[in-house]
């Protein structure tokens, strides 16, 4: 029974991660563009700006923020060129005007939805 | 991640090895490899600085197959357009050798119905053409929407019936001009051009293949 316990508490921690996981890559575009908004920045410097931001509750998967990066930039929302940063060559992102409409869309829906949440739940 | 180990065992640092593997899985995607390669490799090594551990920066990035396998979906709906805007630049080109050309410089013809052989060859070559410019539209759509999985489909299909509709051209060409004296010339500048055209639509369906490998999987852009 208690190693019933033991295996149900693991199960709910997993469950939990991957809640989490699924949660932030359900956001991950809208927190990549609020991020840049604030300045242009490289990969590398994106994932700290969250990950600090959020006083480590964000902490993204490294791997993927390249692939959305690569993503948002196709779809015209970021655009990036190289510059030396500290001896080493980085790609800096920066938002488009068309990035900075949609981060406003974004954003405007978010608090919509966090308000309605908000209200149900308190 | 083996091969990460294995590269380490070789005399690499760990970094340098999960680079190494990276590179090997784009192998054929150069510019997408050469820029996700310097991105990584600078991430790396300043999170390898602040956690003051590379194995620990290489297990925070996560596996190079999954990078790799995400970075070519993300940047898949960018190959197939442009691969679906050069096939339609070639079908474009490719109205020359099937009616311009023939239409201005072919000797009247001796026979008054066009026999049989030539007339299904015709339409055949120009109902392939009009399936080929309907696929490569379609193609181009999809690909601006993001729908990598259909367009890549449209284009390989567009890219289909423009290679059939060379080959029937290209027949066409041969038994028209063996049929109508004096118009040899023409089939001099007929061929070359429809050979040319055909290695036009074969490029732009090898160009979107290589953009949209096996792996991928949908809507590549969230916010079109």
């Amino acid at each position: 029974m208690r190693l019933g316990i033991v295996s149900l508490g693991v199960k709910s921690v997993r469950l939990q991660s991957t809640l989490r996981a699924e949660v932030l890559k359900g956001h991950l575009d809208f927190l990549l563009l609020a991020a840049i908004a604030r300045e242009p920045r490289h990969g590398y410097a994106v994932v700290e700006a969250i990950r600090e931001s959020s006083d480590g509750a964000l902490d993204l998967a490294e791997g993927t923020v390249y692939p959305a990066l690569y993503r948002l930039e196709g779809a015209g929302l970021l655009s990036s060129s190289w510059k030396t940063v500290g001896g080493r060559r980085r790609r800096i992102y920066r938002l488009t005007r068309r990035g900075r409409r949609r981060l406003e869309q974004e954003r405007s829906e978010w608090t919509t939805f966090t308000n309605a949440v908000q209200a149900v739940t308190t | 991640m083996d091969n990460i180990h294995k590269r380490c065992s070789g005399g690499h640092d760990v970094i340098e090895a999960y680079v190494a593997e990276l590179g090997r899985l784009l192998r054929f995607r150069f510019l997408l490899r050469r820029r996700l390669l310097a991105e990584v490799e600078g991430h790396l090594r300043n999170s390898a600085r602040a956690l003051d551990s590379e194995r620990e920066a290489v297990a925070r990035f996560g596996p190079p197959e999954a990078v790799a396998s995400a970075a070519l979906r993300a940047v898949a709906p960018r190959g197939l357009f442009w691969a679906a805007l050069l096939l339609l630049g070639t079908l474009s080109v490719y109205v020359l050798p099937l009616y311009a050309i023939p239409e201005n410089t072919l000797p009247p013809a001796p026979w008054d119905e066009r026999p049989g052989y030539l007339t299904w060859k015709l339409y055949a070559a120009l109902t392939l053409f009009a399936v080929a410019g309907a696929a490569g539209l379609v193609s181009l759509a999809c690909s601006w929407r993001g729908w990598s999985r259909t367009g890549l489909a449209a284009l390989v299909s567009s890219a289909t019936a423009l290679a059939l509709s060379s080959a029937v051209g290209t027949v066409l060409a041969v038994q028209w001009a063996a049929a109508v004296p004096g118009s040899t010339t023409t089939l001099m500048i007929v061929l070359p051009a429809t050979a040319l055209t055909a290695c036009l639509g074969v490029l732009a369906a090898a160009v979107a293949i290589l953009h949209a490998p096996a792996s991928i999987g949908g809507r590549g852009r969230s916010f079109s």
